[in-house]
């Protein structure tokens, strides 16, 4: 607990308030030290962000869940290695990507085939086949719902290499320089690629734009 | 600057309000630009506004508990199911290999035997091999002898008495032992290859390729044409 203090105390802060004030690295730190209230409070802030990420990466929901948990055990076991170099969130979301990554390519090795995507592109991802529909939907909530799973499919869609960068950028708002340092590739590389994936996304969400 | 490079200033750009100055004096006068922009900012809008997910309720007792009772990897964690099937798959192509090689290498090229005068010294024939379950093409059997006609399960005494009057047919089933009045004619038998023979063979000395991955050779010797030559194969 002393870890997670020394901007808490500054302020007047002590117990639970302290914590929740600590910067990210003051966490970890604590969480070094075998702070569990400094631990709780990291899950606390990323659980939903990354929950989000890897859902957007995986389109499973139970699945995301359960690699957002491996990300914080990696989180807590490998705490006394962690370097503050860069943003906790960046070392973070690069534990998240990495698992997700990792997922896609095992999901490409079973050869899992989605009946929204029977067809391959020229980069052998699978391509989701979703021709629009060109009938008016009277409901609201209908509306938002069918735009929300085209959203989602379309993101799915994407080659892996594409999703991670437009996901990070457009949903998660990261910027370039972080999505760079998430995914170790160079800034040039995430604009390629973002700007690629936007491409395609305009092309399936064209009747939602 | 062209449209080219002013998409790409819109598109790197954080949002409509952050574009440069430069770009959006440009998209102000052409309209392919403007069209580009809009429908990025319009896009983005739509990817941003998307719904978010959320961990669910039980979402830190779940990590709580698997932090508590952590999967601790077993010595033997590697032999999965799936690992099992791959090394059963790859011992199966390895024997399957091993057994095409010498298969070929057996059946291909006929090995002669003895010497070239189809008479061993003692004026006797190699005989020809008379199995009646052997198929009929490597088998086109002339015979001089009454006991031609000997099947292959022939008694051992009636194949004795072949033997010791130099005429007729002997069966030797190589996983026995060989047997001493056969021991100089057969260079090494390896087991299960079964051998039919007649009359005494005694300078002639042959091999008997082994396969010994689950299939074993029955082999046919041709005396008149001083060749030995594998017939069938035996699962």
């Amino acid at each position: 607990m002393a870890t997670v203090t020394y901007q808490a105390q500054a302020l007047g802060l002590v117990g639970a308030a302290a914590v929740e004030a600590s910067s990210d690295h003051e966490l970890i730190a604590g969480v070094r030290e075998g702070d569990e209230d400094a631990f709780q409070e990291i899950v606390r802030r990323y659980r939903n962000p990354i929950t989000n990420f890897v859902y957007r990466m995986l389109d499973d929901y139970d699945r995301s869940v359960e690699l957002t948990q491996e990300t914080f055990i990696r989180i807590y076991t490998s705490a006394s290695r962690y370097q503050a170099n860069h943003n906790f969130s960046t070392y973070i979301y690069r534990i998240a990507s990495n698992l997700a990554i990792s997922e896609l390519r095992q999901r490409k090795r079973r050869r899992v085939v989605s009946l929204f995507s029977p067809f391959t592109n020229e980069d052998g991802e699978a391509v989701e086949m979703d021709p629009p529909d060109g009938n008016a939907l009277q409901d609201q909530s209908l509306i938002d719902d069918e735009r929300r799973k085209a959203v989602s499919r379309a993101i799915a869609s994407l080659p892996q290499k594409y999703r991670a960068a437009i996901v990070l950028r457009d949903i998660e708002e990261m910027s370039y320089d972080g999505i760079a340092r998430v995914l170790s590739l160079s800034e040039g590389t995430v604009k390629s690629r973002i700007n690629r994936a936007r491409n395609l996304l305009k092309e399936k969400l064209v009747s939602y734009i | 600057m062209n449209c080219r490079n002013i998409r790409r200033l819109i598109d790197e750009a954080d949002g409509p309000d952050s574009i440069p100055l430069e770009a959006a004096r440009h998209a102000g006068s052409c309209v392919d630009c403007a069209s580009f922009a809009d429908e990025r900012f319009r896009l983005r809008r739509l990817l941003s506004s998307s719904s978010r997910v959320a961990a669910p309720a039980n979402f830190d007792a779940i990590l709580r508990e698997k932090l508590a009772h952590p999967r601790i990897p077993t010595r033997l964690g590697w032999l999965t199911l799936g690992f099992s099937l791959k090394l059963a798959g790859a011992a199966a192509t390895l024997a399957i290999a091993i057994f095409a090689t010498q298969f070929y290498q057996a059946g291909g090229k006929p090995t002669v035997i003895g010497d070239k005068t189809g008479a061993n010294q003692d004026g006797s024939e190699i005989a020809r091999v008379d199995n009646s379950s052997l198929p009929a093409p490597g088998n086109n059997l002339h015979t001089n002898h009454g006991a031609a006609a000997t099947p292959s399960l022939a008694p051992a005494s009636n194949i004795d008495e072949a033997f010791k009057s130099g005429k007729g047919y002997s069966r030797h089933l190589a996983s026995s032992r060989v047997r001493s009045g056969f021991e100089r004619g057969f260079e090494q038998v390896e087991a299960a290859a079964v051998l039919l023979t007649r009359d005494h063979l005694s300078e002639r000395q042959f091999t008997v390729s082994a396969i010994s991955v689950g299939a074993q050779p029955i082999v046919s010797f041709d005396g008149d044409r001083q060749t030995a030559r594998i017939v069938r194969t035996s699962f």
